[in-house]
């Protein structure tokens, strides 16, 4: 590959030695993200510390038609850092200074490869946090929650990546520099290119300097486990606090499955007994103290109206902090009851609930394979955990029900992805929600600013290449709908 | 940048102005209208009509939003709705009120008849941005129609999704020039049971400094406005307030305790404070934006000048707009991060956050529109002096 020897030779001149990796052994460490199931060996990783290396490698790339692929912790679960064979990996990692925390403005700005947590760490001796908290908060790196929208159990009331981050310094696929978004959370000067970005899975550029608002703590926070005795009911409490006008700083969902792996990993003190807990919510509520408790009376009654079994209501900081680690631990966790597992990430409207649990149960019934739920139910954001065993030969099937699940979403009016991106993993079941003409014009889009098709290709959109000559099948265009009855 | 005009002279005079009232008529309209007059200009009720500092085009076919009028689908328990976006805000609120619930944006324009789709298209919010940010945070998903008539959807009907790209953000703020929003699905919110707003008067360069000491006693304000009315009246910084009685009175008193200057306005007075404020920024000449500690971006201005300002939101909207202050708002407004938005002609162009975003700006332009059949203030190159260069003034 001479173009890729090309990239080598300049950034061998413009990076430190100890920022690129080229040794099949330890590029090897970078073949995948969280989605372990896809796999590509990278020619070359490299590891820029500053912007101006970003863009040595970035330049370096649009000038011998080499692709790239950005990548912050990994932590990905769509293969949307997924490297491309004989293109660079561009690692973010070594970019985690965190620049400045503005008290008077409440934004800290940060270098990409800052974790999620490392933010609100820094801004907590002023009574401020970084919003979003994704399961991974500890290690997923802000570059990648921009690139993703991540979300988070609180984002239910907060808002996603995409609410919070006012600025972002972004190398684009020409090697030019820019800044999207600007000083004030009002955007004020055209077409919101930052929020084009953000959520775009690093396929319009590289973040290299980002900018986020900071929120104060709340002055009381109170959080409760409510057990019931079937998944529909708990659907039922979440549709029903939903229907009354409460928002609540987050709403979880875990079933039965779900908490037997969690209970057995952290000890959380979930009710382990089916029929008295076949699901559990986890409901918290913030604000100042009054309302908190007001809200909290509210959410109790919609409990017990949907026959919650049980309600506890964590007596102490401690007791809250164990009811999360429990949440946040259920994904990892499933490793004790499965020895392999797919996580998805669908969406449903919230009225719908009960309904979509019924029928992913059906699926995994007549799949004969077992799936656990723990997820942002006050989001109507689905984290359905498909449990089954490589060495039984049930990968195939464990990938075909996950990938229903998805659609199933998107049958009841829903989304293929709330939180995870499309990345590798969905590209070819994009035409499920999105109509040729759709893809069409958000391919525009991507060709206008990245015109040589060279930043993380392949991600997102479906190509015939990726997908087979038929992307997908027929969906009924917008026009069609309205009424013009044709096709053309 | 403009396509040619293929109309004889004769027919030049008579206006060409399309309704479309869905999604299919919106394609057929554009597509009629560009074969007329080469060049479109997207009509709402026409609030917002000078941003940009826009000079009319009076050739250009118009694509008229009033009959895209109207809910397409309201799902109450989903608290999500789908709506066309010629509909004016102000009629869609009493039949949300209805199911207790609303689109958590107040911009002043609510008044003159705004339309959701043209509140996206101007990116324009009012004080309750500090809460719930403005249109592009509230969008869930959108259907537009391109200048070359293709209709496409991006986002979705429901609150968390991530799939494909947010077309709705590149829609926000593009002023008609980069296609005809059609309908949109927005999140909604409750209707707050009451509210409560405490005035306190205030210097121009404490209103942010006072506005944080009410956040740090956890009142959680829903509105922070500094407004200078130019009308001789005290200055002051207005505290809105949402909840039950229980919350109003539990974030009052904490107000209170640490601004114990102002005082609570409730009923008709608090309306009435609003509204002040609200007919302030409807008279603006143009809005600035900077980081909240950035302001006041203009030391001395002269008496009689209005200012309102969303302290929170770092956006300051200002009138009459002389000669003398637009030109020392504009070199306040320089430097990279900040904006300045014209709402009149005489307030000349707009000025980016940052003018190393053109190329890719212009890029995306060409994209969604190659003809140039929309043409605009942000679709002219430079820093946007005024009028918009390469624009046909006849």
């Amino acid at each position: 590959m001479p173009a890729l020897e090309e990239v080598r030779r300049e950034l061998a001149a413009a990076l430190p030695a100890a920022a690129l990796i080229d040794d099949h052994a330890r590029l090897r460490t970078y073949e995948c993200d969280g989605l372990t199931g896809y796999r590509v060996v990278p020619g070359l990783v490299a590891l820029p510390g500053t912007h101006d290396e970003v863009v040595a490698a970035v330049r370096s790339c649009h000038r011998n038609g080499v692709p790239y692929v950005a990548r912050g912790a990994g932590t990905g679960l769509s293969g949307g850092a997924l490297p491309v064979a004989n293109g660079i990996v561009i690692g973010l990692s070594r970019m985690r200074k965190i620049l400045e925390v503005d008290t008077v403005n409440e934004t800290a700005t940060v270098e990409p490869g800052v974790t999620n947590l490392a933010i609100s760490q820094a801004a907590a001796a002023h009574g401020l946090y970084y919003a979003p908290d994704p399961s991974s908060q500890q290690v997923c790196t802000i570059g990648g929650n921009v690139a993703e929208n991540s979300g988070g159990a609180h984002c239910l009331k907060y808002g996603f990546t995409t609410h919070h981050v006012l600025a972002a310094d972004v190398v684009l696929p020409d090697g030019t520099a820019a800044r999207l978004g600007g000083d004030a959370r009002a955007r004020d000067d055209g077409p919101d290119l930052l929020g084009l970005f953000i959520g775009s899975e690093g396929t319009l550029g590289i973040a290299t300097r980002i900018t986020v608002r900071l929120l104060r703590r709340p002055a009381a926070v109170r959080t409760l486990l409510a057990d019931f005795g079937s998944v529909e009911e708990a659907g039922r409490a979440v549709s029903g606090i939903v229907a009354a006008g409460i928002v609540p700083a987050a709403v979880e969902m875990m079933d039965a499955l779900a908490m037997r792996a969690a209970e057995a990993a952290t000890g959380a003190g979930f009710t382990l007994d089916p029929a008295r807990a076949a699901a559990a919510l986890v409901v918290e509520v913030d604000g100042p103290p009054a309302e908190v408790e007001e809200c909290f009376r509210r959410i109790v009654a919609v409990c017990e109206t949907n026959a919650a079994t049980r309600v506890r209501v964590a007596a102490d900081p401690e007791e809250r902090a164990r009811i999360w680690r429990g949440r946040k631990a259920a994904f990892a966790a499933m490793g004790r009851i499965s020895p392999d597992y797919f996580v998805q990430d669908g969406v449903v409207p919230r009225a719908r609930l009960a309904e979509v649990l019924a029928r992913i149960a059906e699926l995994g019934e007549a799949a004969g394979l077992r799936v656990a739920n723990v997820f942002h139910a006050g989001d109507g954001n689905l984290h359905p955990l498909v449990l089954y065993d490589a060495s039984a030969g049930q990968s195939e099937a464990g990938e075909e029900l996950s990938r229903r699940i998805a659609e199933l979403c998107v049958e009841l009016g829903g989304s293929l992805s709330g939180e995870h991106g499309i990345g590798a993993d969905k590209a070819c079941s994009m035409p499920r929600m999105f109509s040729e003409t759709d893809l069409a014009v958000m391919a525009r889009v991507r060709d206008a600013v990245d015109r040589d098709g060279l930043c993380n290709p392949g991600k997102v959109l479906p190509t015939p290449r990726l997908c087979g000559e038929r992307i997908g099948p027929y969906r009924a265009h917008v026009v069609e709908e309205a009424g013009l009855g044709e096709r053309w | 940048m403009t396509g040619a005009d293929p109309q004889r002279p004769r027919d030049r005079r008579r206006p060409v102005v399309l309704r479309p009232a869905d999604a299919g008529e919106a394609v057929e309209a554009v597509l009629e209208g560009a074969k007329a007059r080469g060049r479109l200009r997207i009509a709402g009720a026409g609030t917002a009509a000078e941003w940009g500092g826009m000079r009319p085009d009076p050739d250009a076919a118009v694509l008229s939003t009033e009959r895209l009028r109207g809910v397409v689908d309201h799902q109450p328990d989903d608290m999500v709705l789908v709506v066309r976006a010629g509909t004016p805000l102000a009629e869609l609120a009493p039949e949300l009120a209805a199911h207790g619930q609303r689109l958590a944006l107040d911009p002043a324009r609510a008044e003159e008849g705004a339309t959701v789709g043209g509140l996206l298209a101007t990116a324009d919010a009012g004080p309750l941005r500090q809460l719930h940010g403005g249109p592009r945070d509230l969008v869930l998903g959108v259907t537009v129609v391109l200048a070359d008539g293709t209709a496409a959807r991006s986002g979705g009907r429901v609150i968390k999704n991530v799939a494909g790209y947010d077309l709705a953000k590149l829609l926000s703020g593009s002023l008609g020039t980069l296609g005809l929003v059609v309908e949109l699905a927005v999140r909604l919110h409750p209707v707050p049971e009451a509210t409560a707003t405490w005035a306190v008067p205030c210097a121009d360069r404490a209103a942010l400094a006072v506005a944080r000491r009410a956040e740090a006693a956890g009142a959680e304000p829903a509105a922070m406005q500094w407004a200078d009315l130019g009308d001789g009246s005290e200055p002051r910084l207005l505290l809105r307030f949402e909840g039950g009685e229980g919350a109003l009175t539990e974030r009052l008193a904490a107000v209170a305790e640490v601004l114990p200057a102002g005082r609570a306005l409730r009923g008709d007075a608090e309306d009435a404070a609003w509204a002040a404020t609200a007919a302030a920024v409807r008279g603006g000449a143009f809005r600035v934006t900077a980081a909240p500690g950035a302001f006041p971006l203009v030391d001395a201005v002269p008496a009689g000048t209005v200012r309102v300002r969303e302290v929170g939101g770092g956006v300051e909207t200002v009138a009459p707009g002389e000669t003398s202050v637009v030109d020392a708002y504009r070199a306040a407004a320089d430097p990279v991060g900040r904006t300045l938005m014209p709402h009149r002609r005489s307030a000349g162009g707009v000025v980016l956050a940052d003018p190393a975003t053109l190329p890719v700006r212009t890029a995306l332009k060409r994209a969604l529109d190659p003809e140039g059949r929309l043409p605009g203030p942000l679709s002219s190159p430079a820093r946007f002096p005024a009028p918009p260069a390469g624009r046909a003034d006849t």
